[in-house]
């Protein structure tokens, strides 16, 4: 009886033993086929993956159609090609992407992040192809355009100054809006108008308020993404540039379309700026914070697009990028609309200076191909696929309703209320409290503790700015350190980009490329003098107002 | 039979010679296009394969100084500086070490609270000068005039910068070579002229000759005629050169930021001027 149990048991520790080597094997097999994109099915098959970090809604499904499409192109081609979409979550991306890149066997076509030394180690110069036209383009306005000429920025966010090269190529571009639950705004405020100036907002924002109260449901007038300090950042620097844009117009020493934070602080220093102007952005900023929902700091995006979802959030200031999502999945309608002005009756109109342009926007998303691709050609062809005029058009306006990287784009459905606006032909103006991400957060802190606490909006902020000018100093000191470093990196560039020149099998065409790429350094070289310029200029005004100003 | 075998000889000899010499440009050019990789250590590698070549010697003391991984400056500045000094070397090979002795010396005075006193017996003004008058119509001219003139602008003293100042628009004046190369040196100079002397009138002038002469990257063509018009209708007052300026960039640039801000100078300037005062103390 024993010997049978035992003899039993065996067995089935033996079975046991061969479904876990079989299930094994099947895994093994499964990772394989599908990494290498069944080509151990099919030889003939030639497989690329292209990765990024876009989750959010109609991105993937966007890109899924288009790889549909480059397939069966391909396939009418005679040439058997599978595309292999790969997201990683933005938060894990740059690990996942360095990790890639030095593993040696990166994705094919990868979404570029980090730094510029990264790029120009890791991934192939795409300049000698932006001059030629897109062959995807034939029949459309851009036949024979050079592909470059197709992006509504010409391609010029996607130059690398540094390096004088293009590393990857652009996909779309974005701005700001708020989102209205309409639902809601009608229902508290008995009106489905948008308000479209600061007070109107804010009457809004109180008849949501009392909306709440009187329901006894807790209602969030505006909901932020607090986390990350996103939408604090974007509104201060919105409400600082529709106060002080016009000093973009005479306060730049060379003449320049922008002013640097040395140039506004000296005018503020030497009279010729008002200190309430400067200021004027904290106390509107610190008024809109009364509607944020009570610990807001710690709310990021995921939990205030759940209670916008929810029905709690009456106004939602965020990218384009989310304008679908939010669209797409409230169960209520939703209404788009542009940060309010400043009204003509409103206690700032006397330093309203307009609406900032959102023309000329640069094309963000760059897709870079790296240097350890196996599958240059087809990345290549890829890429110049998805950047066409009808499919990127197709990616971003039918799918994700992003806005499109390419000119002459058909902005329709809710991209009409996300389409880049004149404004008052102001650009926008970088506030001068900060100088790096550090002061950037101190300052951003700041703002939130004036609106937690309810302090007195300007004073508070000046004098925080004041005691916090040491330790700017000291970011300036390294921004400086970094430009000495650029300017040995530059000379490096320099001296490589000669030197390939002196081979004497060079191509004449690689060598006008060297000969422009070598004309870009030497301008490089003139803006980092520049930038050691006004820094240097800003740390003096900087240890000026150290010692004094405080209010 | 003697005479044959020495013939024999010498064309095995002359054979060998050619694919010697081939191979040796192969490597050469290999080794070239390694290093404007910045593939220093396949570089250093076939440089140490044809040590005799100059281009190799250049480009191993090039390593020494660039290479991140063995970056090694008094090392490499010795280096340098031996090629500088070798005045037999070829021009291309002589131009660049001289070029790159001169301007690391000079970028290690800069640093000197981190370098010490590594370079400071070096005088980078004379490796410059000589450049300029081995090569004056050349790109590397330009460079070494530009590189010379940071070093006189670096200092404090004023005769160094009217120096400065007189030697740049001789450079400019008398430079025979493409008018390319010298769009550094005009950026260069408008910037010098602002920051130093406020001097507008002679910045939009080496401003326009850059423009003319063709800008590389698009962004700074794009703000650099912007400036143009700017510095002519606010700083100089010459409205009518200012409208021309704004019209070429109404035209060139259409989808610029720029174009809302240009539209608002040339429709109502009086006006504007009224607006741009909301708030700022006349």
């Amino acid at each position: 009886m024993d010997k049978k149990n035992k003899n039993s048991k065996n067995q089935f520790q033996k079975f046991g033993l061969f479904m876990a080597g079989f299930f094994y094997l099947v895994s093994v097999i499964a990772v394989y086929v599908n990494s290498s994109g069944e080509k151990l099915l099919d030889p003939s098959l030639k497989t690329i993956t292209f990765a990024h970090w876009n989750l959010e809604d109609g991105f993937r499904e966007g890109y899924d159609e288009a790889i549909k499409m480059f397939e069966e192109y391909k396939a009418s081609q005679g040439e058997k090609v599978k595309v292999i979409q790969t997201t990683v979550p933005w938060r894990g991306y740059p690990q996942w992407f360095l990790t890639q890149l030095i593993g040696g066997e990166p994705a094919d076509i990868l979404k570029l992040q980090g730094t510029d030394e990264l790029y120009n180690q890791y991934f192939i110069p795409l300049s000698p192809y932006i001059s030629q036209p897109n062959p995807f383009n034939k029949g459309t306005p851009f036949e024979k355009i050079p592909w470059k000429d197709t992006f509504h920025d010409n391609m010029k966010s996607a130059l690398n100054s540094k390096y004088g090269e293009y590393y990857g190529i652009g996909a779309y571009s974005s701005v700001f809006r708020i989102y209205v639950n309409m639902e809601l705004l009608k229902n508290a405020a008995g009106t489905d108008k948008l308000p479209q100036t600061l007070s109107e907002w804010f009457a809004a924002c109180e008849k949501l308020k009392e909306y709440g109260e009187k329901t006894g449901e807790p209602i969030i007038p505006i909901g932020v993404r607090g986390f990350d300090k996103a939408t604090l950042n974007y509104l201060f620097v919105y409400y600082f540039s529709q106060m002080n844009s016009d000093i973009n117009d005479n306060i730049s020493e060379a003449c320049y379309p922008y002013v640097t934070s040395a140039e506004i602080l000296d005018a503020l220093k030497n009279g010729k700026l008002d200190y309430e102007k400067i200021i004027t952005a904290v106390d509107i900023v610190k008024k809109i914070g009364r509607y944020f929902g009570k610990g807001f700091m710690a709310t990021d995006l995921e939990q205030t697009k759940f209670l916008f979802f929810a029905g709690r959030v009456g106004f939602f200031p965020e990218g384009t990028w989310n304008a679908y999502s939010m669209v797409k999945n409230a169960p209520f309608k939703v209404g788009i609309m542009e940060f309010p002005t400043v009204g003509v009756n409103s206690p700032y109109a006397k330093y309203f200076a307009g609406r900032t342009t959102e023309q000329g926007l640069g094309v963000a998303g760059l897709f870079g191909i790296p240097k350890a691709s196996k599958n240059f050609d087809l990345a290549l062809e890829f890429l110049l696929f998805t950047t066409s005029w009808k499919i990127n058009q197709m990616i971003m306006v039918d799918y994700c309703k992003w806005l499109p990287a390419v000119k002459k784009a058909n902005y329709k459905g809710i991209l009409k209320y996300c389409k880049p606006q004149i404004g008052s032909g102001r650009r926008m103006v970088e506030p001068p409290f900060w100088v790096s991400s550090g002061s950037q957060r101190r300052m951003l802190e700041s703002l939130e503790m004036i609106i937690i606490k309810d302090k007195e909006a300007e004073k508070t902020f000046w004098n925080d700015f004041i005691n916090k000018v040491p330790l700017e100093i000291e970011e300036c000191r390294e921004v400086l350190l970094a430009s000495q470093r650029t300017l040995l990196e530059l000379e490096k560039q320099r001296s490589s980009i000669t030197l390939d020149g002196l081979r004497t099998d060079i191509h004449p065409v690689y060598k006008q490329r060297l000969d422009i790429r070598y004309e870009l350094i030497q301008e490089t070289l003139i803006s980092s003098y520049n930038n050691i310029y006004n820094f240097r200029k800003l740390i003096n005004i900087l240890n000026e107002l150290k010692t004094k100003d405080s209010k | 039979m003697k005479v044959r075998i020495k013939k024999l000889i010498l064309c095995i000899a002359s054979l060998f010679c050619f694919e010697w010499a081939v191979f040796a440009e192969t490597v050469v050019n290999n080794m070239l296009k390694a290093y404007g990789n910045g593939n220093y250590t396949e570089a250093r590698r076939l440089a140490e394969k044809v040590p005799g070549k100059p281009k190799a010697q250049l480009v191993k003391a090039l390593c020494i100084v660039f290479d991140p991984v063995k970056q090694d400056m008094d090392r490499g500045l010795i280096a340098l500086k031996t090629l500088y000094q070798d005045e037999d070397l070829p021009i291309q090979v002589w131009s660049q070490a001289a070029l790159t002795y001169g301007r690391i010396a000079q970028l290690v005075q800069f640093r000197e609270e981190f370098y010490g006193n590594l370079a400071s017996e070096i005088n980078t003004d004379e490796i410059f000068q000589k450049i300029i008058n081995k090569l004056p119509t050349s790109c590397e001219a330009c460079t070494a005039l530009l590189f010379s003139l940071t070093g006189k602008f670096h200092s404090s003293d004023p005769r160094n910068i009217n120096d400065a100042f007189i030697r740049l628009e001789n450079f400019c004046r008398d430079f025979k070579g493409k008018s390319q190369y010298l769009v550094p040196v005009h950026l260069f100079a408008e910037q010098k002229y602002i920051t130093a002397g406020k001097d507008y009138s002679s910045a939009v002038r080496h401003l326009e000759m850059a423009y003319k002469a063709g800008i590389a990257n698009p962004r700074n063509a794009e703000i650099i005629l912007y400036r143009i018009g700017r510095i002519y209708d606010q700083k100089l007052k010459k409205r009518e050169k200012a409208t021309a300026y704004y019209n070429e960039f109404l035209k060139k640039y259409p989808g610029s930021s720029c174009v809302f801000v240009v539209r608002r100078f040339l429709e109502a300037p009086k006006a504007q001027t009224k607006e741009i005062t909301n708030g700022q103390k006349k």
